[in-house]
């Protein structure tokens, strides 16, 4: 399988999963498969880290976690994004969007 | 709402961990299987798929370190589990343990107990306010023959000097005294001072009820009877009712005064433990006040703001002068100097002694610290490979560090609490006896007296041991720690432990340590040296004889009734007691002497025989005459006193055969009278020499003259039981004059177990001293060794392979133990050779040479480097040869 993916830019991979949470609840590999599906493959999450986020978005309130049956009647632990969480993801869009486009904007200035 | 969350998943992290472990692993099983399955779909075997996700997982233990060091409650989970590390490794090397804890117990406990002692009596403030403000003001005789001297003024040069100066804010006379006080139920000797009315305002007390008297009640040829009462007697006598206050009088040496206000608890004024006060006047008779010669008072101050404590002594020196030229004395010129109080509060000797004693610590906690570095080397070269193998599996270096400071944390906690329950232990039994261990004689005595009342278990000493606790324990981990951190662990792995065929110069200075090994000997031998020797100096002391017969021996000070007590009719008030006693069954006689044995303050003077040029000191006793044959004391020549005594026209005196050697020499002094100025008076019987103020040092030459005065200590010899016929001494007392006024009745034998107190005291301090001085020598040798056995064992173990015998490698070992002992003996005995000299002029009829004092130092300080080295030596025994080949 050639590797041609992305590594993540730092500090963005807690956004992501505050994103993909948002659409709807998911159990840790199922949100490492959903944003690299959603990324079209160009993100591939590094698994190993993505735990520790989870836990540190726990800590922080900003995600719950509860035992489900998971779609092959396993049992799964799912995260689920909290109001405070859904708060933050909008705060964290809004300063990456502004982020980005200034980043654009001098990346396209001309001469 | 999401703090609230985060907090309630905290708390859930800290009570429930398990649950946790067990889902974090289940989510991590559930994410290999979805991934392996995710390959198995793309074509892998499951085998293949399985490995292949766990290595995305990227070690699964990382993952999990990662996870849980999240975790809330990750950083007291871990501690608990160092904390058990600790202790299971702490358990396993008990010979480690052992010498570890007992350094530090001795060294945190010796040194908390001697700051208890030191911050007590040099330190912390006196109980004043502003007590660096107050200055003692003293005048100085011309030639001062004794230094109680420097302390006193009379009324009118105080007069004179308070006029003049412009340096104090407010300054007060002051002098202890002992007062008696009669209650309905008798008379009580009360300590007590007569203080200025300026006095409470220079030390900063203020009354808790009713007032301090007025400088108007103060005045000379005023009416001063008025009192101010102590706190405790206010509590003990008056049953702390607070309306006493402007309506009560006591009656104090014979005399109604009214109780004008009392003192807050605590106080005791200087003398330490005063509990009344009264004015100037109502202490001194008019005459006395007028007398510029009738120096007996002190004279205390407060400085003016913003004067320095070196401008006052300047002023005071300036006044000196002017005293001198208003009171010209023939005999030279008188001076007036200053001190702080702190300068004042301890007497020289006893500052001498207690620096000593922190010097002693300062030495001892030398050595604790040389032991814990080569016990933890010893322990760091033993782990030297375990901890790089731990590395190199990938154990964290902070997790290693942790562990290894918790460790040092935990030997630090034990050894602490040893040390600290030492030093509480030793602190009591110190401070139980340090008041009966005080001189009685010397400049500023009641202040040091009142210093030691502040000598206790309180919670700065306590405070500096945890402090000193925690700084070991810092020192110790931070040790431990650069052991992980420094680079040379990986290094130790890639060598194997070939370190051990050669040991390491890194770790090497095995010259340095062996000299520091040495000087500990050494410090040991002159701990014993010295210590044998004050022993001996105190058997020998405590066995020559007394002069007296302390059994069946009683003694009380008494005072006679201040009402009825005149100059002309103390000899009869004294018989009416005398016959009392008399008719008690089983006394067989009863002395009245000024001052009597062992451990009071007697008046020194000075004699001269006739025909002789110089004066010679003396202590100079009152004593009736059964004084004598109460005590048992032996007349040796002549005759004791007769009733008639002190009527005769002629005066006559008694000398002890100390006297009579050294002052009267080859003149007889039955013969040859003494002579004060005009008068001649005849010595009419020398009698044995007999120890009063203390019994270290050898009979004074001593004089008596027949008793008068209205106080004094009555002795009453028994054939029963002393202790049983105190109750009726004291009825017997009570008989003769309801006003009559009887101190403490004690048993000779109780006042002699009091007075070795402090030479014993002394020679236990100094035991204690040299006994953990030997301990920690004992655990330095065995720290070497044993470093030493464990550096080399693969040396070892390849000679016991190559065909050495076990004793020949023993012997290797035994050879270091042999080197330290024979250096640091030598050395140590040459030191103490020098020590000794000094010590032994403080010694009683103790040679700095004292032979069998050198030969059991020797000898304890041979066994005990002896049983040190036996362990170390025991285990190159055991070298397996085998353990050459297994270690590669």
């Amino acid at each position: 399988m050639p590797d041609d993916s992305l590594s993540l830019i730092p500090g963005t991979l807690e956004m992501l999963v505050l994103k993909t949470l948002s659409l709807a609840p998911m159990h840790g590999w199922g949100i490492g498969e959903r944003i690299q599906q959603l990324s079209r493959d160009a993100f591939r999450v590094n698994q190993g880290t993505l735990y520790p986020v989870l836990e540190r978005l726990q800590q922080q309130g900003w995600v719950t976690a509860e035992w489900r049956a998971s779609e092959n009647n396993r049992r799964a632990k799912y995260y689920r994004l909290t109001r405070a969480g859904a708060k933050r993801l909008a705060d964290e869009q809004l300063d990456w969007e502004r982020s980005s486009r200034a980043v654009n904007l001098i990346l396209r200035t001309v001469g | 709402m999401s703090r609230l969350l985060g907090l309630r998943y905290r708390l859930r992290g800290l009570l429930r961990r398990d649950a946790l472990d067990a889902e974090t692993a289940e989510e991590l099983a559930f994410h290999l299987e979805r991934q392996a399955r995710k390959h198995v779909a793309a074509g892998l075997s499951p085998a293949a798929a399985m490995r292949r996700a766990r290595l995305e997982l990227g070690g699964v233990e990382r993952w999990r370190e990662a996870t849980a060091d999240l975790r809330p409650g990750r950083l007291l989970h871990d501690l608990a589990a160092d904390v058990r590390y600790a202790l299971r490794g702490l358990r396993a090397r008990p010979g480690y343990t052992l010498s570890a804890l007992a350094t530090l117990a001795i060294g945190i406990g010796a040194s908390t107990a001697i700051f208890g002692i030191v911050d007590g009596a040099l330190l912390r403030p006196l109980p004043f306010r502003d007590p660096g403000r107050i200055m003692s003001v003293v005048l100085r005789m011309p030639m001062q023959a004794s230094q109680l001297v420097d302390m006193v003024w009379s009324y009118p040069k105080f007069a004179l000097f308070r006029e003049r100066q412009t340096v104090f804010a407010s300054l007060a006379l002051h002098s202890p005294e002992t007062v008696v006080v009669a209650h309905a139920d008798g008379a009580e000797r009360v300590p007590a001072e007569m203080a200025g009315a300026s006095y409470f305002e220079v030390l900063g007390v203020r009354p808790l009820l009713g007032r301090t008297y007025t400088p108007a009640e103060d005045r000379v040829g005023g009416a001063s009877d008025v009192v101010v009462v102590g706190e405790g007697l206010w509590r003990t006598r008056l049953g702390a009712d607070p309306r006493v206050v402007g309506v009560r009088a006591l009656t104090i040496d014979g005399v109604a005064r009214t109780i004008v206000g009392v003192l807050p608890a605590g106080f005791g004024g200087l003398s330490g433990d005063a509990q009344l006060w009264i004015p100037v006047p109502a202490a001194r008779s008019a005459a006395v006040l007028e007398s510029p010669g009738a120096h007996n008072m002190q004279l205390v101050a407060r400085l003016r703001p913003g004067v320095a404590p070196a401008a006052a002594r300047a002023a005071v020196a300036a006044i000196g002068a002017e005293i001198d030229a208003a009171y010209p004395d023939d005999g030279g010129h008188w001076s007036a100097a200053a001190y702080e109080l702190s300068a004042l509060r301890m007497t020289p000797s006893l500052r001498r002694s207690l620096q000593l004693l922190g010097l002693g610590v300062a030495l001892l906690l030398a050595i604790v610290c040389v032991n814990l570095t080569m016990l933890l080397l010893v322990r760091g070269t033993a782990r030297r490979q375990e901890l790089a193998v731990r590395l190199a599996l990938g154990g964290s270096r902070g997790r290693l560090v942790r562990q290894l400071a918790t460790e040092s944390l935990v030997l630090a906690a034990l050894g602490s609490v040893l040390g600290l329950g030492i030093a509480v232990a030793g602190m009591r039994l110190l401070a139980s006896k340090l008041p009966l261990s005080m001189p009685t004689t010397g400049v500023g005595i009641e202040l040091t007296r009142l210093a030691f009342t502040g000598v206790g278990v309180t919670g700065r000493t306590l405070g500096f041991g945890v402090a000193l606790t925690l700084l070991t324990g810092l020192c110790l981990g931070v040790a431990s720690a650069l052991r992980v951190a420094g680079r040379g662990l990986v290094a130790a792995l890639r060598q194997g432990s070939a370190s051990s065929v050669a040991p390491p110069s890194r770790h090497g200075a095995p010259l340095l340590r062996g000299g520091l090994v040495t000087l500990q000997v050494a410090l040991a031998v002159v701990f014993l040296v010295v210590s044998g020797l004050t022993l001996r100096s105190l058997q020998r002391a405590l066995a020559v004889p007394l002069g007296y017969e302390p059994d069946g021996l009683l003694l009380a000070k008494m005072t006679l009734d201040p009402v009825r007590a005149r100059p002309d009719s103390t000899g009869a008030l004294w018989q009416g007691v005398v016959d009392e006693l008399r008719r008690l069954p089983g006394v067989r006689a009863i002395g009245i002497g000024s001052c009597a044995p062992v451990g009071m303050h007697c008046d020194g003077s000075s004699v001269t025989p006739q025909g002789h040029a110089g004066a010679g000191r003396v202590l100079y006793l009152r004593a009736s005459p059964e004084y004598f044959s109460a005590l048992r004391t032996p007349v040796l020549r002549g005759r004791a006193f007769e009733p008639g005594d002190t009527l005769r026209a002629r005066p006559v005196m008694l000398v002890n055969r100390t006297a009579a050697r050294t002052i009267w020499g080859t003149d007889d002094p039955l013969v040859t009278p003494a002579v004060d100025g005009e008068r001649r008076i005849q010595v009419v019987g020398v009698v044995e020499d007999a120890r009063y103020e203390d019994l270290e040092r050898p009979a004074p030459p001593t004089v008596y003259v027949p008793f008068r005065g209205s106080r004094g200590v009555l002795l009453v010899r028994t054939d029963g039981d002393p202790a049983a016929l105190a109750p009726a001494v004291r009825q017997a007392v009570r008989r003769a004059g309801a006003g009559h006024a009887l101190g403490e009745v004690q048993t000779m034998r109780a006042r002699l177990r009091d007075a070795t107190v402090r030479s014993r005291l002394g020679a236990q301090v100094l035991t204690a001293f040299a006994a953990s001085a030997l301990l920690l020598a004992a655990v330095g040798v065995y720290g070497t060794l044993a470093l030493r056995v464990t550096q080399r064992t693969r040396e070892l173990a390849i000679r016991r392979a190559l065909g050495a015998s076990a004793w020949s490698l023993a012997g290797l070992v035994g050879r270091q133990a042999v080197a330290i002992a024979v250096v640091g003996g030598v050395g140590g005995t040459l030191a103490a050779l020098a020590a000794g000299r000094g010590v032994a002029a403080l010694l009683y009829d103790v040679r700095p040479l004292e032979p069998s004092v050198y030969v059991a130092s020797g000898l304890l300080l041979l066994l005990a480097v002896l049983a040190a080295a036996a362990v170390p030596t025991r285990r190159s025994l055991r070298v397996d040869p085998r353990e050459a080949m297994h270690a590669e």
